[in-house]
């Protein structure tokens, strides 16, 4: 006969506002196996656990039920306690009489006979758990970062030097992501690339980073500490360890129809085969397959290798998949710009003046097409330049989030355009969003050099007498305005990655509801994602800046270098083993198992699970004919008796 | 101040195809838009802005068919309290009209009775004139103005030219409202849809002593349409040419 | 009916307004009048007694044109807030005495006009057009007031007839049954009207077992096709349908027109409903028709000041009415005709390039009229 000892919380009033704790206690005394009945204000307490842990030295208690808020909150603090008095962490059972009752309901009554269900229910579940043990594993110490981007080269250097290895992912045929796109940053004016340089030649400098330039993880296996990852590396058709980043071979590609420069933003043009930019890193040659008239049409005399005095030119290159292991993996793959084609009313793809705010950066940025100066389609300087705010963002027609770094951006760049064109500069802001170490400071200071700040968002854009006019109203002087200027700066807003929803996919983590990988959560574990061993850093948790996005890729490196220290972890033994004796070999478990985690045994004709993959679903379990598959801490006849319990 | 408005329900008839009675005697009005006559429009609104002003009630009275219900429930929405409908006469005779209202009338006691100049389709302009003559009570026709002091009402009558005559009638006494006397408001169809809730007295004529078929004084002897004239002539050519054959013509016609 | 003004800040989120003057800053009478949706949201919100609002003349200025509504980054419905506080007018009986006459000729002629109802159809007389409920169609061709009774926009109707009979598409007209479709009576605030306009001619369509509408005005297909309840027959602009009879061949324009031509976007068509690319693919195959595009176009065209009442009431405003500059910008373009596909912006531009003597250098044509030259 069991002995269970019920433990009903108050919570405060959380609980005993709305259920009644006594009437619970003495129903509690009626259930079978109850040996004894207690009720405390605050259980997960160190008095409250007390409570449990004496009963369980004097009374010989074997089975715990504790009746309080939801088990994400304490089971892990119960179950320490019951490990710490000898007993079985897994003999215990939370009645969640908090969230599931008196947080929802407003009937004192009717929450009371609620809540006897839910604590009958556990009563009669916990008779039937068992011991179990938890599974330890090991933690290989190397880790995946998939992004190279500031947060993922940052995040890659702390792990480097904790003494860890790290393999760099990064999509596009260099590193830096945006920042390397920009020229000066805020508040401090830090010219990007100079404050950044040390950082990408340390990442190829280092031996411990391995750097996997235009790939792309495309599957994930395992679990933590043990992932196994696949990497595709797609061919740039140039060996980097014969390129040299001269460029000669830049200069023979015969295309006539040059592609628009994704680093540049649109602004210039490139050939089929390109160095991205001049101080890109690695410097090297990349063929650009969709355009490159060898490689599309096979009709090309192929000048660039002729030009290539090093021989590196190798159109033989074929795709390579890579499969490495790795203990964890961060996802630091940056953010979109929103398209500002979508809000039709600012003329971005119908007048060429009207830009988004990182095409001006290219403008301001002295690599850039313009050599850094601020000028027209047709080469003049213009006398009049207008910053419109909240381009895409805090918008119900566009997205409903705060991108959080494009007012300052705009005003640094209202900045750099006042002190190179000398124009008059419009600011059409609805908030300034100022939040920042130095932030406010630097408001001031543009404010200081004469750059006109009109409270109104930008309503439309269009042409009058040849210049472009931006229709608004100061809303503090009550006036709609229609202002002439000759350049156009979209505020535009920072949006997830177009193929967000496919990495989240492949690695089995969410996206929050503003289309950004979801934190486990927002406060309290802002790095960490619902999979254990993989973490965030960077915008593509959500727009930040540049400090923000360092902090967090720290955070996140941090994570996992205690991980990596700790060198194995504990992981839940509540998953599926399937009864030898009663499988029948159907193998619709392995159908319908999401993680692949059974396989087949051809020689006995039966399926076996395999622990480490499984995370415990319960499909199996649920599916199998002959009630071979069960799930460990979820077996019928628990799952029944809780059943009982709510119904009965 | 207690008021009397005597309207009436008419049929529109600008625009519309019109056709005669077999008997000659009227004019076929199935397929005619009918609304609330536009002077007694504006004596219900001048009615209802007198109440504003001088407090009281306002009471309208129309001598009708079961149709007449729905420009009695418009005045209703547009500010008056009481409505009767007298059910109608075979003849539409503008001295009976005036006789029955009297009827209807005389008993209670109003200190101001309006009636609209005249209805919009037989133009007659005597009912209210009539009425005031039967009641034995002081009037004034064509009134654009309405001043109220105590026992007395100050008016004006609207004469040629631009011309007015300031009158000072001691009251109960009868007036015939002019048309733009005020701005009249809009009367949503919400207030009218309300207004239905309201009761509305309807009699029959003996109820008032009087019959269906009272003898009358004129009899409508024959409608018919104004005989069609000869098509317009149309002088072509230069304004030179055009003036000659112009001067010959009125030399002509000497006139 | 109640209108209580205590619920217009639940009606239409007056709430979630985050003064960003995005509403004003886009108002195309921004400069013409003093209203100022942007303050009007706030002063509504935070008003006890709004009968100090409903005295603003300026009310009655706005087109109902909604591109403050379709911009707002907040979910304000600022057109509805218009309506709504007309709506408080108009059950008062405070309206302009033009848009009184305007009601009750509605109600009393079946058309704001005060046109008498048997006339409705004249136009049709000897078109060998069908009647429904003489003949049977399956597709209505709901003419509209203006297109019925308006002497201008009666070539529109007739070009249309034309047009259909030529390319043998089977459809009928309500002849002197068609009555308002109601839409610029639900902007002008007769909420009630509007409801029994829109429950009678459901009541007819039914009647007749309608598959299809096509309309001639735009605004007579937005009422249809987002402000009538329950209606679940399908609704066409004309240009739709005849775009749609370009493309499958079954409409040949062969006759040249040699006319730069440029197209004012209505915005019942265009901002509201995002009809923009069928009136364009009417006019470019369209031989010899030189198509300029306005700068201000599609989501950005210039109200021509023609809708959600304008056509009866001035609302207070001064100065160059837009119609004047929209020729204007027209005719700086280069363009001999200016295209457009709404009776009410034909109507204005028509006046407006009278009033800025440019007749002789603009005309102003609906599309119906091209093609119809054209085919």
């Amino acid at each position: 006969m069991k002995k269970i000892g019920v433990y009903i919380c108050h919570c405060g009033t959380n609980i005993a506002a709305t259920v009644d704790c006594n009437e619970l206690v003495h129903f509690s005394s009626t259930l079978p196996g109850v040996k004894v009945t207690r009720d405390y204000r605050y259980l997960c307490s160190d008095p409250g656990q007390d409570l449990i842990k004496k009963d369980i030295r004097e009374l010989s208690i074997d089975r715990v039920v504790v009746a309080a808020c939801s088990p994400q909150m304490h089971e892990m603090t119960f179950r320490n306690a019951l490990s710490e008095e000898g007993l079985n962490p897994y003999l215990l059972h939370i009645a969640n009489i908090r969230e599931q009752c008196s947080w929802v309901h407003k009937d004192r009554e009717k929450a009371t006979e609620k809540a006897k269900h839910i604590l009958q229910a556990a009563v009669g579940r916990v008779s039937h758990h068992e011991a179990l043990e938890a599974r330890r594993v090991k933690i290989s110490p190397s880790v995946l970062i998939v992004g190279a981007g500031i947060a993922g080269i940052q995040a890659a250097l702390t792990i480097v030097y904790g003494g860890s290895k790290v393999f760099l992912v990064e999509k596009a045929p260099y590193i830096g992501g945006h920042m390397a796109q920009l020229d000066k940053t805020f508040p401090t004016l830090d010219c990007a690339s100079c404050i950044f340089t040390p950082k990408t030649v340390e990442v190829v400098r280092n031996k411990n980073i391995q750097l996997l330039i235009c790939s792309e993880v495309v599957n994930i296996k395992g679990y933590v500490g043990n992932f196994i990852v696949t990497i595709k590396k797609h061919p740039t058709y140039v060996d980097p360890s014969r390129c040299t980043g001269c460029g000669e071979c830049m200069e023979a590609c015969v295309l006539k129809r040059e592609v628009l420069s994704e680093f540049e933003e649109g602004m210039a043009l490139r050939r089929a085969i390109y160095i991205p930019f001049p101080q890109a890193v690695p410097l090297k040659a990349v063929v650009d397959k969709k355009s490159c008239l060898f490689l599309t049409k096979g009709k090309c005399k192929k000048a660039c290798a002729e030009a290539c005095k090093a021989c590196a030119i190798d159109f033989d290159q074929k795709e390579e998949l890579i499969e490495k292991e790795v203990g964890s993996i961060i996802i630091a793959t940056g953010y979109d710009l929103f398209d500002p084609h979508l809000l039709p009313q600012y003329g971005y793809g119908i007048y060429e003046n009207v830009i988004t705010n990182l095409q001006f950066e290219r403008l301001a940025s002295p690599s850039g097409p313009t050599e850094g100066e601020i000028l027209l389609k047709d080469g003049t300087v213009p006398k009049a330049i207008a910053f419109l705010h909240c381009i895409g963002s805090r918008d119900e027609n566009a997205n409903l989030y705060c991108s959080r770094v494009c007012c300052m951006a705009s005003m640094k760049q209202a900045h750099l355009a006042k002190e190179k064109t000398g124009a008059e500069i419009y600011e059409f802001y609805i908030d300034i969003n100022a939040f920042g170490k130095g932030y406010q400071e630097f408001y001031k200071r543009v404010r200081e050099e004469g750059i006109f700040f009109i409270r109104g968002k930008g309503s439309e854009i269009f042409r009058r007498d040849g210049r472009l006019v931006v229709a608004a109203e100061d809303t503090l002087l009550g006036t709609p305005v229609e202002i002439p200027v000759d350049l156009v700066v979209l505020g535009t807003g920072l949006v997830s990655r177009h193929d967000s929803e496919k990495v989240a996919q492949v690695m089995g983590i969410s996206l929050s509801p503003d289309g950004f990988f979801m934190e486990a959560h927002p406060k309290l574990r802002p790095v960490s994602t619902n999979v254990d061993g993989i973490f965030l850093a960077g915008c593509c948790q959500g727009p930040k800046d540049i400090p923000d996005t360092v902090a967090q890729a720290s955070a996140a490196a941090a994570e996992v270098m205690s991980l990596a220290t700790k060198g194995q972890i504990e992981v839940e033994p509540t998953i599926a083993w399937i009864d030898s004796e009663l499988c029948a070999g159907c193998k619709l478990c392995i159908e319908v198992c999401p993680y692949s985690a059974i396989e087949f045994l051809d020689v006995k004709g039966i399926s076996v699970v395999n622990e480490p993959l499984c995370k415990g679903c319960g499909a199996c379990t649920a599916i199998c004919p002959n009630k071979a598959a069960r799930q460990n801490h979820f077996t019928q006849g628990q799952v029944l008796a809780e059943v009982e319990g709510v119904v009965g | 101040m207690n008021i009397a408005v005597c309207v009436k329900r008419i049929p529109k008839t600008a625009e519309a195809d019109l056709f005669i009675e077999k008997d000659g005697k009227d004019i076929k009005k199935d397929h005619l838009v009918f609304h609330l006559n536009d002077w007694d429009s504006y004596a219900v609104r001048e009615a209802a802005i007198l109440k504003e002003k001088y407090g009281g009630t306002v009471t309208v009275l129309t001598v009708g068919p079961e149709e007449s219900k729905e420009v009695l429930t418009r005045c209703l929405a547009m500010g008056a309290d009481r409505a009767l409908r007298i059910e109608k006469p075979i003849s539409s005779d503008g001295h009976l009209m005036a006789k029955i209202l009297a009827q209807a009338i005389k008993n209670q006691s109003f200190d101001l009775i309006l009636t609209g100049v005249q209805a919009e389709d037989d133009g007659y302009g005597q009912v209210g004139v009539a009425l005031a003559q039967m009641l034995g009570l002081p009037h004034a026709a064509i009134v654009t103005h309405i001043e109220i002091d105590g026992e007395r009402a100050l008016v004006r009558r609207e004469l040629e030219g631009g011309i007015e005559e300031v009158l000072e009638l001691k009251l109960p006494a009868v007036l015939t409202i002019q048309t733009g006397i005020n701005e009249p408001k809009y009367v949503s169809l919400a207030a009218i849809l309300e207004a239905e809730e309201k009761d509305m007295e309807e009699i029959h004529l003996e109820k008032i002593g009087l019959t269906p078929n009272e003898p009358l004084d004129a009899a409508i002897d024959q409608v018919f349409f104004p005989p069609v004239g000869k098509m317009a002539e149309i002088l072509k050519g230069s304004p030179e040419e055009v003036v000659t054959q112009l001067t010959e013509i009125i030399k002509k016609k000497k006139g | 009916m109640k209108i209580d003004p205590k619920t217009f800040i639940q009606d239409y989120h007056l709430n979630v307004c985050i003064q960003c003057g995005i509403c004003t800053g886009g108002c195309p009478v921004k400069f013409r009048s003093p209203l100022n949706m942007r303050r009007l949201v706030k002063e509504t919100f935070f008003t006890a007694d709004p009968s100090q609002l409903l005295k603003r003349p300026e009310l009655w200025a706005c087109t109902t044109c909604s591109t403050c509504t379709l911009r707002c980054p907040a979910g304000v419905k600022n057109v509805e807030l218009i309506v709504g506080l007309r709506s408080i007018l108009t059950h008062q009986g405070e309206v302009p005495s033009t848009v009184r006459d305007a009601f009750e000729n509605t109600f009393l002629h079946g058309n704001p006009w005060g046109r008498f109802r048997d006339r409705r159809a004249d136009w049709a007389k000897d078109l060998g057009v069908k009647i429904l409920g003489e003949e049977t169609a399956e597709t209505l061709l709901y003419v509209g007031c203006a297109p019925s009774y308006d002497p201008r926009v009666q070539n529109v109707s007739k070009a249309l007839v034309k047009i259909f009979q030529k390319v043998d598409l089977d459809f009928g007209i309500l002849g002197k049954k068609e009555s308002c479709c109601g839409n610029e009576i639900r902007r002008m605030g007769e909420q009630t009207l509007f409801k029994k306009l829109a429950k009678d001619n459901l009541a007819l369509f039914k009647k007749f077992g309608l598959k299809k509408i096509i309309t001639i005005s735009s605004h007579c297909f937005n009422a249809f096709k987002n402000e009538y309840p329950d209606m679940s027959i399908p609704v066409q602009h004309y240009t739709q349908v005849i775009a749609d009879l370009i493309e499958i061949g079954r409409l040949k324009m062969s006759k040249g027109l040699e006319t730069h031509t440029t197209y004012q976007d209505p915005c019942f068509l265009g901002k509201q409903n995002m009809i923009f690319e069928e009136p364009r693919k009417i006019l470019s195959p369209i031989p010899g028709l030189n198509f300029i595009e306005m700068d201000r176009s599609r989501e950005r065209s210039f109200c021509c000041e023609g809708g959600g009442g304008r056509m009866w009431a001035e609302g207070a405003t001064e100065g160059t009415r837009n119609g004047e500059i929209r020729i204007k910008e027209a005719v700086a373009l280069g363009a001999k005709v200016i295209a457009t596909a709404c009776p009410f912006c034909l109507l204005t531009l028509e006046d407006a390039a009278k009033i800025s003597g440019l007749t002789d250098q603009i005309v102003v044509k609906d599309i119906a009229e091209l093609v119809s030259e054209a085919m």
